[in-house]
């Protein structure tokens, strides 16, 4: 029975909330504050209407993020293996990444609007900043911190430098790499929902731009509701579904972490 | 026999003193030699010259080349359990060096590396992976490893001293089995006189200032027990040769 103690009271808060929030809301009947069962029609609807397919809209931010993402990471392992090879370059990209590290890369966004314009390469940039420099500082991080041995043993065995990287620092690293993805990814994600929703609308609109036109266009809160319901449900398959299977089936088969 | 390796006037040191002084040493092929010594004469820095990590004056020729990086024909397998890749199974291990210099036919690679699992005894843990395996069985892989590559040279620095002696004893048997079989050239670092006398088919002494005191031939008859004839007057005089250097 204690074992189940925490899954109960977790549970217990959950129905506590909903009826709670029911019962606020059917009482009160404020227009940010529909009921749950509204807000859970609104879910299937928008899955059917076709002038409001919500998952379009977020098939539109899944796509820039992973464009980003893809694009983030390859440049991080690039710039760090660089910096593995060279000393200069090394000093020179550290100094980068501890400043850009702590710009959020929305405090970007005025800039990139009138450099590039409000659209899809400034949302491109925008992932890319947030995911570059998390994932670089975990890569370097990872390689300073790969066994000598494994370096010599690689080096006895007549691998070149590329050999080293991709045969010997990255694997060592990965789970250096991995935490580098999930930081970016968290990142990437707030930051792209935050300027398509600064943007209204950009060229293929994404799921800030659904909330937005919820909020001004259709005047459907609901809407916005069922749109904060799947933004949880991307963050929770992402996290189960993706990082946790890749963990699964590296890091944690080979041992390297608990 | 065929010298294999041939080092003259090597002088090694670090920063503030030198730690192999104009050392000589000519190895021959398929000799398994072992080398005594007490802790810090320089036993590890040597081999870690010949094996290239290391740079250093003199000349070490290696099948009459100078020996200036690393290379996988001077295999090195080091003390620490963690040698091996940890995202590779037992046979990727064994195979990888051998991948990593163009053999690529996948059939044959299985063969070779199930051929050598058996060697040191790891039947059916081809698929394990380095964490799911014990001290003992991680340093059979190295050996395994090296073995399987045919290097001209395996470089073996302790390999057995985080071992038990149940363990150790083991392994010392299957690697004098393995060697006697194989054409192999061994240069293998110890403490320990009995794996010396047990392994090597010639045991040198170096002493604190890192030159070699004694070379000797093993003349005892394989497999070597502590009852075989001439190994108590052996293990005489490399204990007092020991005692004698480490005071
Ligand atoms: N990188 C280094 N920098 C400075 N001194 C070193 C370095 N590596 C080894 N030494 C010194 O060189 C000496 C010889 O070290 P080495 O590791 O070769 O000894 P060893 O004979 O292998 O000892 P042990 O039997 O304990 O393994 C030691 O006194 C050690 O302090
Ligand atoms: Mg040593």
């Amino acid at each position: 029975m204690k074992k189940h103690t925490p899954l109960l009271a977790q549970l217990l808060f959950v129905v506590l909330c909903v009826v709670f929030w029911q019962w606020y809301a059917n009482t009160r009947g404020i227009m940010g504050f529909p009921p749950l069962d509204q807000i859970f029609q609104k879910l299937l609807d928008c899955f059917t209407n076709p002038q409001r397919q919500i998952l379009l809209y977020l098939g539109n931010s899944l796509l820039s993020v992973l464009k980003g993402l893809s694009i983030g990471a390859l440049l991080a392992l690039l710039l760090s293996a660089i910096c593995a090879v060279s000393r200069v370059f090394s000093a020179v990209y550290t100094l980068v990444v501890s400043v850009f590290d702590l710009l959020p890369g929305v405090a970007l966004l005025p800039i990139l609007m009138i450099t590039v314009g409000a659209n899809d390469t400034a949302i491109l940039i925008l992932v890319i900043h947030s995911v570059v420099w998390p994932m670089s500082r975990s890569i370097m991080d990872g390689f300073k911190a790969t066994p000598a041995i494994y370096v010599e043993s690689g080096k006895n065995m007549g691998l070149g430098v590329a050999g080293l990287i991709f045969g010997v620092y990255v694997p060592a690293t990965f789970a250096s790499i991995l935490s580098g993805i999930k930081v970016g990814w968290a990142r990437a994600w707030r930051g792209l929902i935050s300027a398509e929703m600064i943007f209204g609308a950009a060229q293929s609109a994404g799921i800030g731009v659904f909330i937005n036109n919820a909020r001004t266009v259709w005047i459907d809160y609901p809407s916005v509701y069922a749109a904060i319901v799947l933004i949880i449900l991307v963050g929770v398959a992402v996290e189960y579904g993706v990082f946790q299977v890749i963990e699964r089936h590296t890091v944690r088969k080979w041992g390297m972490i608990r | 026999m065929k010298e294999l390796l041939k080092i003259r006037d090597l002088t090694k040191g670090y920063t503030d003193r030198s730690i192999l002084e104009k050392l000589d040493l000519t190895v021959y092929e398929n000799e398994f030699i072992c080398i005594l010594g007490p802790s810090g004469c320089g036993k590890s820095t040597l081999l870690r010259c010949i094996a290239g990590f290391e740079d250093y004056t003199g000349s070490i020729l290696c099948n009459g080349k100078p020996v200036t990086a690393p290379a996988p024909q001077r295999m090195m397998v080091f003390q620490d359990y963690n040698q091996l890749f940890p995202w590779k199974t037992v046979e990727q291990n064994i195979q990888y060096p051998l991948k990593v210099n163009g053999l690529r036919d996948k059939e044959k690679l299985r063969q070779i590396s199930d051929e050598y699992v058996h060697k040191v005894g790891l039947d059916g843990y081809q698929r394990y992976y380095p964490h799911e395996l014990s001290g003992g069985m991680k340093q059979r892989v190295a050996i395994a490893k090296a073995l399987a590559f045919k290097p001209e040279l395996i470089l073996m620095d302790e390999p057995f001293a985080a071992l038990d002696a149940i363990t150790r004893n083991s392994l010392q048997q299957e690697l004098a089995d393995i060697s006697a079989n194989e054409n192999v050239t061994v240069i293998f670092i110890t403490h320990n006189i009995q794996e010396a006398l047990t392994l090597g088919t010639r045991v040198l002494l170096m002493n604190k200032q890192g030159k070699i005191v004694i070379d000797e031939e093993n003349t005892i008859p394989k497999p070597v027990k502590p009852s075989s004839p001439g190994y108590g007057a052996m293990w005489d005089r490399f204990s007092r040769g020991l005692a004698q250097e480490s005071n």
